[in-house]
């Protein structure tokens, strides 16, 4: 062996301290968020957060359509989070609660590192409790608690033109918006019926938003397209590496691409159920349980809740009633 | 101050983190100065200052220490520091021509104005390994710049240049082989870190963004259209490489003032045009003044000939595809968009990177329409998917139909 | 509460981050009043004169900070009292200017404009509609108006509106003291032809701010 490389002994003592394990979320010491003082409050200076800011407005006054914005660069990676991120940071005042998940789970890593950033730099309470919140930065899930009029969420988005899908170049698609030229992605569309007997796109489905704009809803699955229309809550979305923000205002029509004959549908199947907290109208994820040495109980592959938070408030009171 | 809550994620991100640097330094060996990296590693240092995009030495060099060598990484934690400083002033256009010249050669003529100046180079070095470099210890080392300065010395005395060169290709233009200026129809030039590039973009917008590129992304493309995926077949009309004076206008008087030098690498590459006209087969009267050759320019901060040179590749390649409308047809290299949505190395390795962030639940959702697929294929005629009863079973609200192919836009 | 001075940096911070959240909100649902936060901490507000020939007035100072939060080097704007384009030496123009270092520009290329007393004198269809690649590049007019209420009857002169449209759950009323109806029709000509537009707010005496993004529809009512 190279005298450089680590024993095995060695290996489990160092990485040990490293791993993710997914299925037993330990509850460790909570800390004080406290802001620090060498930064500007968010972060991003003022300048950045006043451009951010008119995008965002002009982006609510056109519904689903693609404003660009400078997205300057941030001490977290492009593709990151990096325009979620800039449009939270250019959002928060002082009496928020910034909520951040990451495929609906509060403790992925990249949502705590999110988290960190914005605590660290805002001094602002964070939570994981849906219903506290009222800024909800999110990758690729809406949460299954219905959001109020008080709340705000926003999106990630790595890929932010709907018309990709048809035409790669922005310098065409920015025309195929302007002119309402949808066609292509029609057909697009009904190939895809005649292909595989159903339209083929699951995540980042495209949706019609105020019957003018086609906009792509970001990687939630199709179960959450349904929530961005008519809601009672503001949907931010940043995409910091294609430089683009776009919104979907309160009570505004989003309809999903879909046609008589083969409607838009979800994931969800019928005698669905999460095996830990029961609910049988969630979107669930697949994950593999450990086995369990102190049972004996051999692992296993478990279906739940993708909305951790959830799940656990359903358990918590699931236990209270037995 | 807010209470926030943590779980075990949080605890293996800083025991992560603290493994980093414990995979740095567990060698035992001597910490690295910042200045000998500096010093001794400049070609490094002068990467990631141009695709960090920010020129400082002393903070690249920090950067690569930080990011153990990784060129990407050091140039990312400069973008980021730049990110965070207020602008004081711009600098008034600098002139490549002003420029103290350590190296400048030219491939288009055997002699040219000033002479060929070698400079420091390793192009024609035998690339062999040399292991007298791996005990250099501090005595050898003066006494080798002693010997070497006398050496240099020698061959140079009686030039009275002070480093200053004309360029070769003013010289063109007077020859009229190669187009003049244009007259630039921006009044600014465009900054993409203040705003997002659109396409078609400002010439500007192109340069800084090859500016800042990936050496190695721009090296590929533009060996692409040089190999025949492209119209391109250059020239080297001129490379230097030198300290060009930076100023900025007085804030009182408004006079050009110097406030101080930057190490740079130029590049023009020149080659034949094909006009709109002459690629149609026809012959103008409003063509001015027949053919001329067409420049690519090239620029990166520190000594980068590589990514001087690619970059005045691709500038040229893109020029003539815009000038003679056939962008994209003959390889990726002429197509703007395609370049420079693409050699960014920084938004490149991010993006990638981020596949190993969790996608779990697309993925889900992509194994659901997976399944799908197979059931349909399984049984067409069977599919009992879409039946009525289990689409009034959905327990989300229903849609309204989106109007179909054969609907004619309506406006209101 | 001493108004005088130039306000801390992070007073100032903390003020655009929370204003900028009112007028987020009043562009996101149209027809909900929300009152902006106290501008005080200013300082005392530029003169501008008004529609009465020859006599001044302050300029509304939450409108002044409301517009103060969206401007910098960046951008251009321009302000219209008395239905008139006002040139860079009026006091409105330095105070803002000064502020924001804002460019101060003709009508058309104007992206930010401050209309005092609900009137542009006609020239609203100067300002930039955008164009269909890009729609944001339009105009945002902010008016400062007499008042502001969704309920109660209208006095004489007032306008009484039926919203509709994105952000608006069926329809809402708002009842206005201080817009021209005939500033009403050419605000509502600029949005006929969607995504072009320009994206408008109202803004009381008391403060209260009524957002009107392209989106919205309105109908003058009895």
């Amino acid at each position: 062996m190279a005298e450089n490389n680590f024993s095995a002994d060695k290996l489990d003592m160092l990485l040990g301290a490293t791993s993710l394990d997914a299925s037993t979320p330990e509850i460790a010491e909570g800390f004080e968020a406290s802001r620090d003082q060498l930064y500007n409050f968010g972060f991003i200076d003022e300048d950045s957060k006043r451009e951010v800011r008119r995008k965002l407005l002009k982006a609510v006054a056109l519904p689903g359509h693609q404003v660009p914005f400078a997205s300057r660069d941030l001490p977290i990676a492009r593709g990151w989070g990096t325009g979620g991120l800039q449009v939270t940071l250019a959002l928060v005042e002082p009496h928020d609660r910034v909520k951040v998940i990451d495929q609906g789970d509060d403790d992925s890593v990249n949502a705590v590192n999110l988290r960190r950033l914005i605590g660290r730099t805002t001094g602002l309470a964070t939570t994981d409790d849906t219903l506290e919140a009222t800024i909800i930065q999110s990758r690729h899930r809406i949460p299954e608690e219905p959001l109020r009029a008080d709340q705000i969420l926003v999106l990630q988005v790595p890929m932010a033109d709907p018309l990709r899908w048809v035409e790669p170049t922005l310098e065409r698609a920015t025309e195929m918006h302007a002119e309402s030229d949808y066609g292509p992605m029609w057909v697009y569309m009904y190939e895809s019926v005649v292909r595989s007997g159903d339209m083929n796109i699951s995540t980042q489905y495209p949706v019609m938003v105020h019957e003018r704009y086609l906009m792509d809803t970001s990687p939630i699955p199709r179960y959450d397209v349904p929530r961005l229309d008519m809601s009672p809550t503001l949907y931010l979305f940043g995409a910091g590496r294609e430089k683009r923000v776009y919104a979907v205002p309160p009570f505004t029509r989003v309809a999903p691409l879909e046609f008589e004959d083969y409607p838009f549908t979800t994931e969800h199947k019928p005698g669905q159920l999460c095996q830990k907290c029961g609910a049988t109208d969630t979107f669930l994820t697949g994950f593999y349980r450990v086995e369990v040495q102190a049972t004996g109980e051999a692992g296993n592959w478990v279906y739940a809740c993708s909305d951790t938070s959830y799940c656990q408030k359903r358990q918590a009171t699931r236990q209270e009633v037995r | 101050m807010g209470y926030v809550a943590t779980k075990g994620g949080t605890e293996a991100i800083l025991k992560a983190e603290g493994l980093v640097e414990y995979f740095r330094l567990k060698g035992g060996s001597e910490p690295l100065q910042p200045r000998q990296i500096q010093d001794q590693l400049r070609l490094a240092v002068d990467r990631a200052m141009s695709e960090g995009s920010l020129f400082a030495p002393a903070l690249a060099a920090l950067a690569l220490k930080q990011s153990e060598g990784d060129a990407l990484e050091a140039s990312f934690l400069l973008r980021a520091y730049r990110s965070t400083l207020p602008r004081l002033a711009y600098s008034l256009g600098a002139k490549g021509d002003r420029m103290r010249v350590l190296r400048r050669i030219s491939a288009t003529f055997k002699d040219i104005p000033g002479g060929q100046l070698l400079g420091p180079t390793r192009d024609y070095q035998l690339k062999l390994l040399n292991k007298l470099l791996l005990d250099e210890g501090g005595e050898e080392v003066r006494a080798e710049l002693a010997r070497l300065e006398a050496s240099l010395s020698e061959r140079g005395r009686g030039r009275k240049q002070g480093g200053y060169f004309p360029k070769v290709i003013e010289s063109m233009r007077e020859q009229g082989i190669l187009a003049p200026a244009q007259p630039n129809p921006e009044t600014e030039p465009y900054d993409v870190t203040r705003k997002a590039i659109t396409f078609p973009a400002p010439r500007s917008a192109r340069l800084q963004t090859m500016a800042r590129g990936d050496v190695g992304s721009m090296l590929a493309l533009a060996y692409s259209s040089i190999r025949g995926y492209g119209d391109a077949h250059p020239t080297l009309g001129e490379l230097r490489v030198g300290y060009l004076p930076v100023e900025v206008a007085h804030p009182l008087t408004g006079e050009a003032v110097e406030i101080g030098e930057i190490m740079v690498t130029e590049c023009e590459m020149v080659s034949r045009v094909t006009t709109e006209e002459e690629s149609q087969g026809g012959s103008n009267a409003g063509a001015e003044s027949g053919p001329k050759f067409g420049l690519g320019y090239g620029f990166s901060f520190g000594h980068s000939e590589v990514k001087a040179m690619s970059m005045s590749i691709l500038d040229r390649v893109i020029s003539a595809a815009k000038e003679s409308n056939v962008h994209g047809q003959s390889g990726p290299a002429a197509h703007e968009e395609f370049v420079l949505q693409h050699i960014d190395g920084v938004e490149a390795s991010g993006f990638t990177a981020h596949f190993k962030l969790p996608h779990y639940v697309t993925f889900q959702a992509d194994i659901s329409v997976l399944e799908r697929s197979q059931s349909h294929q399984a049984d067409p005629a069977g599919d009992l998917e879409r039946s009525p009863e289990k689409l009034a079973a959905s327990p989300l609200r229903p849609f309204f139909a989106a109007p179909g192919l054969a609907d004619s836009d309506e406006e209101d | 509460m001493p108004t005088v001075g130039i306000p801390s940096q992070e007073a100032q911070i903390l003020y655009s981050a929370v204003t900028f959240r009112y007028l987020l909100d009043s562009l996101a649902r149209p027809g909900k009043l929300n009152r902006l936060a106290d501008s005080s901490f200013l300082g005392e507000p530029p003169l501008a004169p008004t529609s009465a020939s020859g006599s001044e007035k302050p300029v509304n100072l939450f409108a002044l900070g409301a517009i103060l939060t969206l401007l910098d080097r960046e951008v251009s704007g321009g302000v219209i009292a008395a239905g008139q384009w006002l040139g860079p030496e009026a006091p409105a123009l330095r105070w803002l200017g000064v502020r924001s270092g804002l460019r101060i520009v003709a009508p058309e290329e104007a992206s930010f404009v401050l209309c005092c007393e609900g009137t542009s004198g006609g020239l609203l269809s100067r300002l930039s509609l955008g164009t269909l690649v890009e729609p944001e590049n339009s105009a945002t007019v902010l008016y400062t108006v007499e008042r502001l209420a969704t309920s109660g009857p209208p006095g004489p002169g007032d306008l009484r509106l039926r919203l509709s449209g994105p952000g608006i759950d069926s329809t809402q009323t708002v009842v206005v003291a201080g817009l021209m109806q005939d500033e009403l029709k050419l605000i509502r000509a600029t949005r006929q032809n969607y995504p072009l537009g320009l994206d408008v707010y109202l803004i009381d005496e008391a403060g209260l701010c009524l957002g009107l993004p392209r989106t919205t529809r309105i109908e003058s009512l009895g």
